[in-house]
C-alpha cells in the first residue's frame, strides 16, 4: 500500500515539469482577462475559466486544478477577499473534469467538446450553489443572484432555483470556455505541441 | 526593485507594515474561523471594534472599510434571497403583497451571513492593504511552503497587468482589421477565436522560453533556496498571535454559553 502511494507521488511530481509550472501564471492571468474579452464583446458571460481549461489541455487535470485552485488564491491575496479561496473549488473540479478527459483521449472530435462544455456547466452549478449556499447564504455577488432570485419569486424550490439559474449562465460560458482553447491548441505549431505531454492526446 | 504588479499593498511607515505577515495571517485565519463559529451575527459584528484601532495605528483607516461599497449590491439580494425564501423558514414576520412572506429567521440567517462577509472581507482587506506580497510568500517558505509555488503566486500578479495590456493590443490590432466586436450575440462570439488565438501561442511560446530562462538558473535543483526579501519572527509576534489565538477562543466559547 505504501508503495503504491509513493508511486503514486511520484507520478504527480512527473506532472509538474518546469514548463508546467511556468504555463500556471500564464494560466491564472488568461482566467482573469477573460473579463477583458467579455467586456469588449459586450457578452453577459465570464469566462473566468478559460485559462484552466487551456492549462488542462495542455498539462493535464492535476496541473489544471491546482493552478485552478491558485487563479482564486491569487484573487484573495491581489484584492483581499478570503471568500474568493472557498470559491476555487468550482476551478479545482473544472480541471479535473476536463483534464481527466483529456487524458482519457475523448476530446479528439467537436461533439465530445460540445459534451464536456455542457457537463462543465452542471458541474459548475452544482458547486458554486453548494459553496455559496455554506459560505455566502446563497449569494455570489454576481448577476447570478439576480436570477436566482427571480427564479424564487417565480415559485420555485431553493435548490431548484439556485442550480437552475447557475446552469443558464453557465452553460454559454463554458461551452466558450472549452472550445476556444481546443480549436487553438488543435492548429498549435508542432515545434511547440510536443513540449507538452497532453497535446498529442486531442490532436 | 521590481514592480509588485496587482497588488492592494500601501506602502506606509506604521507598525501594523512591519511586523510579520505570518502574525497578521494568524489574526486573518482567526477572524475567518470565528466568523463561522460564533453562535450569532452581534458577535461577529463586535470583532470590527478591533479592526478600527489597529486600522487606525496601520493608517489606513479608510481604504479599509471600502470593500462595503462593493458588497452592498449583495447585500442586498442576499436580504431578499434569505428574507423571503430562506429554505427552512418557520417563523413568519409579516405577509407582503403579491402573496411574500417575509420570515423572521431569514432575516436572522441574512445578518448573520452578511456581517460574517463583512467582516471577513475587511479584515482581508486590512491585510492585504498592509502585507507585501512578496513578504508574505517569503515568510509562508520559510514555514514550509514549496518554493515552486511561491513562484507561480508572485509571478502571477507580475504578469496579469502585462498580459491584459498585450489583451488589449490584440483587441485594438484585430478592430483595427475589420474585426465585428459588435453585431448579433453569434457574431460576437465567432469573434472570440480572432481575439484568444492570437494570446494562446503567445503563451505558448513564453512559457516554454520562461521554463529554459529558469532552468537556466537552476529553478529545480534541490539546494537550499535565498530569498531577496527578509522576515523574521521576532518575540513582538510571538505576544500577538498567542493573545490572537487566547482571545479567539475565549470569544468563541463566551459567544456559546451567554
Amino acid at each position: 500500500m505504501a508503495k503504491k502511494n509513493s508511486s503514486f507521488m511520484d507520478k504527480l511530481k512527473s506532472e509538474f515539469t518546469t514548463t508546467a509550472l511556468v504555463l500556471i501564471p500564464i494560466g491564472i492571468a488568461i482566467n482573469q482577462i477573460g473579463r477583458l474579452i467579455s467586456t469588449a464583446l459586450a457578452l453577459p458571460v465570464f469566462l473566468d475559466t478559460i485559462g484552466t481549461v487551456f492549462m488542462a489541455m495542455l498539462a493535464g487535470p492535476w496541473v489544471a486544478g491546482i493552478g485552478g485552485f491558485l487563479t482564486n488564491v491569487v484573487t484573495a491575496i491581489a484584492y483581499g477577499r478570503p471568500t474568493s479561496v472557498f470559491f476555487g473549488t468550482v476551478q479545482l473540479f473544472i480541471g479535473l473534469v476536463v483534464g481527466f478527459f483529456v487524458w482519457k483521449g475523448w476530446l479528439k472530435k467537436p461533439l465530445p467538446v460540445l459534451g464536456t462544455g455542457v457537463l462543465l456547466a452542471v458541474t459548475a452549478a452544482f458547486v458554486s450553489s453548494l459553496i455559496s449556499t455554506l459560505v455566502a447564504g446563497g449569494v455570489s455577488g454576481s448577476g447570478v443572484d439576480v436570477l436566482v432570485a427571480v427564479f424564487l419569486a417565480a415559485g420555485q424550490k431553493y435548490w431548484t432555483s439556485m442550480v437552475g439559474a447557475r446552469i443558464i449562465t453557465e452553460s454559454i460560458d463554458k461551452i466558450i470556455a472549452v472550445f476556444v482553447p481546443w480549436l487553438s491548441i488543435k492548429r498549435l505549431p508542432e515545434k511547440y505541441a510536443r513540449l507538452f505531454k497532453y497535446t498529442n492526446k486531442i490532436r | 526593485m521590481a514592480s509588485i504588479g496587482l497588488s492592494s499593498y500601501v506602502e506606509k511607515d506604521s507598525f501594523f507594515h512591519t511586523i510579520n505577515p505570518l502574525t497578521k495571517l494568524v489574526i486573518l485565519l482567526c477572524v475567518i474561523i470565528m466568523s463561522f463559529t460564533l453562535s450569532g451575527f452581534v458577535y461577529i459584528l463586535l470583532l470590527l471594534l478591533i479592526i478600527i484601532p489597529i486600522a487606525i495605528k496601520s493608517k489606513v483607516l479608510s481604504l479599509t472599510f471600502k470593500p462595503i461599497f462593493k458588497l452592498s449590491f449583495m447585500f442586498i439580494l442576499l436580504f431578499i434571497i434569505q428574507g423571503l425564501f430562506h429554505p427552512y423558514a418557520t417563523k413568519k414576520l409579516m405577509d407582503l403583497p403579491f402573496g411574500f412572506t417575509l420570515w423572521e429567521d431569514g432575516l436572522l440567517y441574512a445578518a448573520y451571513i452578511a456581517s460574517r462577509l463583512f467582516v471577513m472581507m475587511v479584515f482581508g482587506y486590512w491585510f492585504v492593504l498592509t502585507t507585501h506580497p512578496g513578504d508574505l510568500v517569503s515568510s509562508l517558505t520559510k514555514i514550509g511552503l514549496p518554493h515552486a509555488l511561491g513562484y507561480i503566486i508572485l509571478t502571477t500578479l507580475q504578469i496579469i497587468p502585462r498580459i491584459s495590456g498585450q489583451m488589449q493590443t490584440i483587441i485594438d490590432a484585430q478592430r483595427s482589421r475589420g474585426l465585428e466586436t459588435e453585431g448579433n450575440l453569434f457574431q460576437r462570439i465567432k469573434s472570440f477565436m480572432p481575439l484568444l488565438g492570437p494570446l494562446f501561442m503567445g503563451s505558448v511560446q513564453q512559457s516554454v522560453e520562461k521554463s529554459m530562462a529558469l532552468e537556466a538558473r537552476a529553478f529545480s535543483s534541490k539546494g537550499k533556496k535565498t530569498s531577496y526579501r527578509k522576515t523574521n519572527i521576532t518575540n513582538m509576534d510571538k505576544i500577538i498571535m498567542t493573545i490572537t489565538i487566547i482571545f479567539s477562543i475565549t470569544w468563541g466559547v463566551l459567544s456559546w454559553i451567554l
